[in-house]
């Protein structure tokens, strides 16, 4: 069920309306009823997978949990008895078998991943395609892709860490699990929840608020304009750009690059901002995904502003996983030892950065351009940390301000150039077609043919298209401005005249209602994430 | 204790008011790659094994909040 359909929304309303209808204590069956029935509504074939990671997830957690319980039971019947050694012994020894729980569970859940996701793709890049289809045939090797199936896979597994940690106990509930899985306005693209943060909202019976309905629908209505104004539109001249690469070069290919930079944002958080305004019509506040991340200052400010809840679950499941590990900290101790304080400590760092990032690049899909795209990230990053010393002394000698608005200014365009490049590797269709882009866009002989006719431009996407993306991209800038300046929207809007609000809002349903884009050649657009 | 991580926090960072912040992991003062430092270094000062467990906003947020965090994994297990 896609996002910009009326279906959407009427299967939207009539789940709020029946969410405060039912009574208080049986509201989350409403809500598991709605998230299984808009699953579902795709088809049943891939129901399986989602019910095959629900079950796994629900009673190997419940296993580790046991075992932890378990061990502090030992722990407490005997409080005097046990030296500090034999403490430490005992916790280990649960511990252990905790992991093997963890491991099979991980083996579990990322193989389904691994082999929908991309066991096609190395099946039809090497020769095992010709043992499955005869070579002449044409015929490629797929599989169903599970709707969502990123998403909940890493919902699930971070849950299933944070019970092998003991951070918290483990839901006793299957129908609760279940829907914390599949709660439906986070199921196609995230943001990836927490059940810390998520589950006690989705199992509470929430109470009807105004503020809820207003603050939800404004969301959605924000997300709709960003998806169907901007990114809908542009969508037809980045699928130009990048689907006949070999035809343009210079500012033409550029153009199509920066394109995709305001397609992905408008469209990921656009599709977000529609995701937390559905949960908040219910009382549920989702995880924000997104924090202007075309202001970041360094790359490194960027991951932490981009699709914050993957970012956030590398960190808390990879990076702290490496970093605590023996081996890494081991060789921390000799880089120390080796190459001195600061050295010693950035170049250990790297041993972090690298697997994290390609782990980000090869989430978003089988192929090298993504390992490109992890891998140049984690460089950028990488390289920032090593020159950082050297970039200081310059500056110091330069007698630049690193406080001044020039400074700050520049580090943000820094940082979208360098942003900029990675796109060129994570909507090319080929590695080999975004290495061909990139080195195209020095070739500037075509410049005045681009634009003195505007032929190209125009035979693109239709001129109307152009001028209501750029005014919607003046409006997105404007509100973005206003936002990191540490305006609330919704709460500055709540604070106008009644009369005016209502005339900002409804201007802008008109807006997206006259202006959005409905009939593009290419059909109702997906969201770009949903295909991850 | 607390002159002591300030000084081993101001080698990693040496631009924010240590002694005033409240906020150095909410406020996003320190990034990831500072607290993996910073753990580091307190490991190796105070002989404390600092788990995965322990990375949480409120013991890092402020240099009272890092000593209290210390004290505590002096006594446990």
């Amino acid at each position: 069920m896609n996002y910009t359909t009326v279906t959407f929304l009427l299967f939207v309303t009539v789940s709020a309306v029946l969410y405060y209808v039912v009574p208080k204590k049986i509201r989350w069956t409403l809500l598991l009823v709605a998230s299984y029935a808009f699953y579902l509504w795709g088809g049943f074939s891939s129901a399986a997978f989602i019910l095959c990671t629900t079950l796994t997830t629900f009673s190997f957690a419940l296993r580790m949990n046991a075992l932890s319980k378990e061990c502090s039971a030992l722990i407490a019947e005997n409080p005097d008895d046990l030296s500090f050694d034999e403490l430490r012994a005992l916790k280990q020894k649960y511990r252990f078998r905790r992991r093997r729980w963890l491991i099979a569970l991980f083996v579990i859940n990322f193989g389904i991943l691994a082999v929908v996701k991309y066991l096609p793709a190395i099946i039809n890049g090497t020769p095992l395609l010709s043992l499955i289809y005869p070579e002449d045939s044409g015929l490629k090797f797929e599989l169903i892709v599970p709707l969502g199936v990123s998403f909940y896979t890493f919902t699930s597994m971070g849950y299933a860490i944070d019970i092998f940690r003991e951070k918290y106990d483990a839901e006793t509930n299957l129908g609760k699990f279940a829907l914390f899985v599949s709660f439906f306005p986070q199921i196609i693209q995230g943001p990836i929840a927490r059940f810390d943060h998520l589950g006690s909202q989705l199992f509470e019976g929430h109470e009807l608020k105004f503020d809820n309905l207003s603050y939800g629908a404004e969301l959605i209505l924000w997300g709709y304009f960003k998806k169907l104004i901007i990114a809908d539109r542009i969508t037809v001249f980045v699928a130009e750009v990048y689907g006949h690469y070999d035809r343009y070069d210079g500012v033409m290919t550029l153009l199509g690059v920066l394109a995709y930079c305001l397609q992905i944002y408008a469209d990921f958080s656009g599709g977000i901002d529609i995701s937390r305004g559905v949960a908040r019509l219910y009382g549920i506040e989702l995880a924000s995904n997104f924090k202007r991340p075309y202001f970041s200052n360094s790359i490194t400010e960027y991951w932490r502003r981009w699709h914050i809840s993957l970012g956030d679950w590398m960190r808390d499941y990879v990076f702290y996983s490496v970093m605590f590990s023996r081996p890494y900290k081991a060789f921390t101790k000799f880089c120390k030892q080796k190459l001195g304080k600061t050295y010693g400590r950035i170049i250990p760092s790297f041993l972090t950065t690298y697997p994290v990032f390609i782990l980000i690049g090869v989430w978003h899909g089988a192929s090298w351009s993504f390992v490109v795209f992890g891998l140049y990230n984690a460089t950028v990053i990488c390289l920032g940390m090593l020159l950082q010393p050297t970039f200081d002394k310059i500056t110091a000698g330069l007698k630049i301000d690193k406080e001044s608005a020039n400074w700050k200014c520049f580090e943000v365009v820094r940082t979208f150039c360098l942003v900029v490049i990675s796109r060129f590797f994570s909507r090319a269709s080929t590695l080999s077609a975004a290495v061909h882009m990139l080195a195209s866009v020095f070739d500037l002989s075509k410049t005045w043919d681009y634009f003195i006719g505007r032929a190209a431009i125009s035979d693109a996407m239709p001129a109307r298209s152009w001028y209501l993306v750029l005014a919607g991209t003046m409006l997105l800038l404007i509100v973005s401005i206003i936002q990191e300046r540490g305006t609330d929207v919704h709460e500055a809007l709540k604070k106008l005249p009644i009369a005016v609000r209502w005339t900002i809002l409804f201007a802008l349903v008109i807006f997206v209602i006259w202006c959005g884009n409905y009939n593009s050649s290419q059909g109702i657009v997906d969201l770009i994430y949903g295909q991850f | 204790m607390e002159e002591k991580i300030i000084e081993i926090l101001k080698g990693i960072n040496g631009k924010i008011d240590y002694a005033n912040s409240t906020d150095l992991i909410d406020g996003e003062k320190l990034n990831s790659f500072d607290v993996i430092s910073l753990i580091d270094e307190l490991s190796d000062e105070y002989g404390v094994d600092i788990t995965v467990n322990d990375m949480l906003p409120e013991n890092f947020n402020s240099v009272s909040a890092i000593a209290a965090l210390i004290t505590r994994l002096k006594t446990r297990i």
